[in-house]
């Protein structure tokens, strides 16, 4: 319980002073919403009425009180590119963006798991170099390209799906998981193989293990070894890698969800950011920050559950 | 017929080159039943690899190049792998040198032994494997079985984790136990204990024992046979007593005359050459420190729990003084506060030279383990030079101090470019010394620095300290459990147990 109260305010204390450097951070940037409101063509007078309306000339401090102020309330103000409040923009492009995360983790975990502890056994020197050089070469494809040749090969030459379409899963379930299907696992494949090679080296690093030489001296089978004794110990360190996946997928892929034009997260903050869309990109970099400190808590929690001489302080 | 029979066996291991090296040279001897057999050696000596292939459990870089083990009329080395597995913890087990390491971290004791069971005779139900195990714990003296069947390893002393593996080694009643350096991790007494168990173990159920030590004293209090091993060869094999009080061979000798034998009296009655001179190094008075443990229940109280109390002595220039206590008694803390790592509660530690001179103390440490706390990828005179750069020493100055360093604790000056790891131990430690001393310390603590050394070797570091005390006037605090080393060595002793300090001087009521 003290645990939780104490990662709570962490996290609220966390989210205060990031957006309080994004505010600042961005008093560096030229143009402001009122410009790109406006347009080019705008008189000086007509930026300077519309910035005196928005409150963009008030001190930087009385601004970041106004917004934290409404935030605290839920309020993340309005988006100056789309007219509509942050919040209900968010919304729709979060609801996309996790789910393009979990199917692109479910993708993760079902090719990365099984693989990397199959694989971690291989017992014989040019099987386990094979393992290894194929998982480089599939480590090392950019995920644009591994994009576009998914588009290009199950979109255009196998035509399993229309390529830049997208409907979302409300409206057609069957559909939808059609068009996230693949961006996923344009996502999944590259991580995937992450997760195989950091399985692969740290139950490695367990076979010089003191235990393992007692589990073998008991009398277990190679199999019964790594499954039994090994795996445990070494997916402990794995579950830290994990999440920065986590973190990662769920920030939204810009590259995967421009290249396959799914309207989650990813696209949203480049359009935001080139529109100077100060509220939307505050929020979304709140987002990602709630993200990566919850991933990281649970994190903890899952040492604890996993290796008993850690302690939750 | 033998019981267990080696015959010629030869291994080879890979050497950094290319090609391979003998690692064991015709290794050949015979155990009768019921018999405890102790190999003894230095490290390197291949008595690990020796013993291991008796299980078939030698890193597969280890190549078996000839001979044959006969256990019980089966070849050992014509096993198959399943073969391997019917026997090993069956019928052959065995236990190691870290009972922690060698306990699977993650799993409670009580099932890691129940595994065994689960092993070796699957035909047993649950309820009667988890009596089993309680059963076998009581026996290898467990004294809460229940307890330490839910309990993860680290969550027991060094003892109870040598205890577990032994439970779990003789819970099949094997008739060959192999225990490789079982006692030592551990602090003396619970050494003994563990000695006694096996002993105990070996009378009741007539398990044979094969026992591999460095220490000659732990071979000698319980074999009844023993081989002599050197780099790779058997060198002398007989009857405890025989090869122990009448040595044939040169190098069973030298091993012999290189243990520390001293007792309390040898120190007593040995003349101290105690420093005239009346300076103090440093002052210890008054001192308390304790330690807020936190409460069993979640928002419970926080109890004090005091680790020493309203110590007070003091140490003059040039003495070489002991502190003797077993671990967990309060050494290590009371030398963390001499250095100023941890804060005492009450009382003071004074160095009066640093005082007069208006300067902080200068304190340096030599620890056990030398290698882990040295930088790995630096060479040898890039460690020793670093105090020197710290202080900001010229650097013309600074290697000729390294050259003349290195000279002194006995390193060739071809060591500068070399690396930690491409030293033996006893080269280590001498660096470890050299550094220590770079900075003409006040006070240099020796944290067990022979403890992990071959006894030979341990003999040369020691008179390399005896040696530099009298050309350096230097002020030693030597750590350790092992008394006789203790008595051998130091001017004065400290003997601390539960808190207390108590100076060795054969009078009774001190301090």
């Amino acid at each position: 319980m003290k645990y939780v109260a104490k990662k709570i305010l962490v996290l609220f204390g966390t989210l205060v002073v990031l957006s309080f450097l994004v505010f600042v951070a961005f008093q560096a940037v030229k143009g402001d919403a009122a410009l790109s409101q406006l347009g080019d063509n705008a008189t000086k007078e007509q930026v300077e009425a519309l910035r005196e309306e928005l409150g963009l000339n008030d001190f930087i401090l009385v601004r970041y009180g106004r917004w934290l102020s409404g935030a605290v309330r839920g309020d993340f103000g309005n988006s100056s590119n789309y007219s509509m409040t942050v919040k209900e923009l968010m919304r729709d492009k979060i609801t996309v963006t996790v789910q393009l995360a979990m199917i692109s983790l479910g993708l993760i975990l079902l090719i990365g798991l099984p693989i990397g502890i199959a694989s971690s056994g291989i017992r014989s020197t040019a099987g386990d170099i094979a393992a290894g050089v194929f998982n480089q070469i599939v480590m090392a494809i950019p995920p644009f390209f591994l994009g576009i040749f998914i588009t290009w090969l199950c979109g255009l030459v196998l035509a399993w799906f229309t390529p830049g379409g997208y409907v979302s899963l409300s409206e057609n379930f069957k559909e939808g998981i059609h068009f996230l299907f693949f961006p996923a696992l344009a996502i999944a494949i590259p991580k995937a193989f992450m997760l195989i090679k950091f399985i692969r080296d740290s139950m490695a690093g367990q076979k010089s293990m003191g235990y393992v030489r007692t589990a073998r001296s008991k009398g277990n089978s190679h199999g019964r070894v790594l499954y039994k004794h090994m795996l445990k110990n070494a997916l402990i360190p794995v579950i830290t890698f994990f999440a920065m996946i986590v973190a990662e997928v769920f920030a939204g892929s810009i590259v995967i969800e421009q290249v396959f034009g799914v309207p989650g997260i990813g696209r949203l903050l480049v359009v935001s950011i080139a529109n100077r869309d100060f509220n939307v990109i505050l929020a979304i970099v709140l987002y990602i920050a709630v993200i990566v400190l919850t991933a990281n808590a649970v994190v903890d929690v899952l040492y604890h559950i996993l290796d008993p001489r850690v302690s939750l302080e | 017929m033998a019981f267990l029979e080696m015959n010629g066996l030869t291994l080879s291991v890979p050497e950094a080159g290319r090609g391979r090296k003998i690692a064991a040279d015709q290794i050949t001897f015979s155990m009768q039943e019921g018999e405890i057999l102790g190999i003894v050696g230095e490290s390197g000596s291949g008595k690990s690899i020796t013993a291991l292939s008796i299980l078939g459990l030698n890193a597969e870089e280890i190549q078996i190049e000839a001979g044959s083990i006969v256990f019980e009329d089966d070849e050992l080395l014509d096993n198959k792998e399943k073969d391997w597995l019917a026997l090993r913890g069956s019928r052959i087990s065995m236990i190691f040198q870290e009972p922690m390491t060698s306990l699977n971290p993650v799993m409670k004791a009580g099932p890691q032994v129940e595994e065994m069971l689960l092993l070796h005779e699957p035909a047993l139900a649950e309820e009667q494997r988890k009596s089993r195990v309680l059963e076998i714990f009581a026996e290898v003296g467990l004294k809460d079985p229940e307890e330490v069947f839910d309990q993860y390893p680290h969550r027991l002393s060094g003892g109870m984790q040598q205890r577990v593996m032994i439970a779990m080694a003789m819970i099949c009643k094997p008739k060959l136990l192999i225990a490789d350096e079982p006692t030592t991790a551990l602090d003396a007494s619970v050494q003994d204990q563990i000695l006694a168990l096996m002993r105990k173990l070996n009378e009741s159920y007539g398990v044979s024992i094969l026992l591999i030590s460095h220490d000659l004293r732990v071979i000698h209090s319980i074999c009844s046979h023993v081989l002599v091993m050197k780099a790779g060869r058997i060198v002398e094999q007989g009857e405890i007593e025989a090869v122990f009080y009448h040595p044939k061979e040169t190098y069973t000798k030298n091993l012999l005359a290189a243990i520390p034998t001293s007792t309390e009296d040898d120190f007593l009655k040995r003349e101290q050459n105690l420093s005239q001179e009346a300076e103090v190094t440093f002052a210890v008075k008054d001192l308390t420190k304790s330690f807020l443990i936190k409460g069993e229940r979640l928002f419970g109280p926080k109890t004090r729990q005091v680790i020493f109390q309203d110590l007070s002595f003091e140490v003059k220039k040039g003495e070489f003084v002991g502190l003797l206590g077993e671990s967990g008694c309060g050494k290590s803390t009371l030398c963390k506060c001499i250095c100023g790592l941890e804060m005492p509660d009450v009382g003071e530690i004074t160095f009066p030279q640093a005082v007069r001179e208006n300067r902080k103390p200068r304190i340096s440490m030599v620890f056990q383990n030398p290698y882990s706390s040295m930088n790995p990828v630096k060479k040898v005179g890039w460690i020793l030079e670093e105090p020197l750069r710290l202080s900001h020493v010229p650097a013309e100055t600074r290697s000729a101090r390294v050259k003349a360093m290195m000279e002194k604790v006995g390193l060739d000056e071809t060591f500068a470019k070399r690396r930690m790891d491409q030293l033996s131990g006893g080269q280590r430690q001498r660096v470890a010394i050299g550094l220590a001393l770079m900075e003409e310390p006040d006070l240099v603590i020796l944290d067990e620095p022979v403890s992990a050394l071959d006894v030979t070797i341990q003999a040369q570091i020691l008179a390399l300290l005896k040696q530099l005390k009298k050309e350096l006037g230097l002020t030693f605090l030597f750590v350790s459990h092992d008394k006789n080393v203790v008595y051998e060595v130091c001017d004065r002793i400290f003997r601390m147990e539960e808190g207390s300090l108590r100076e060795v001087t054969g009078k009774e009521s001190e301090q």
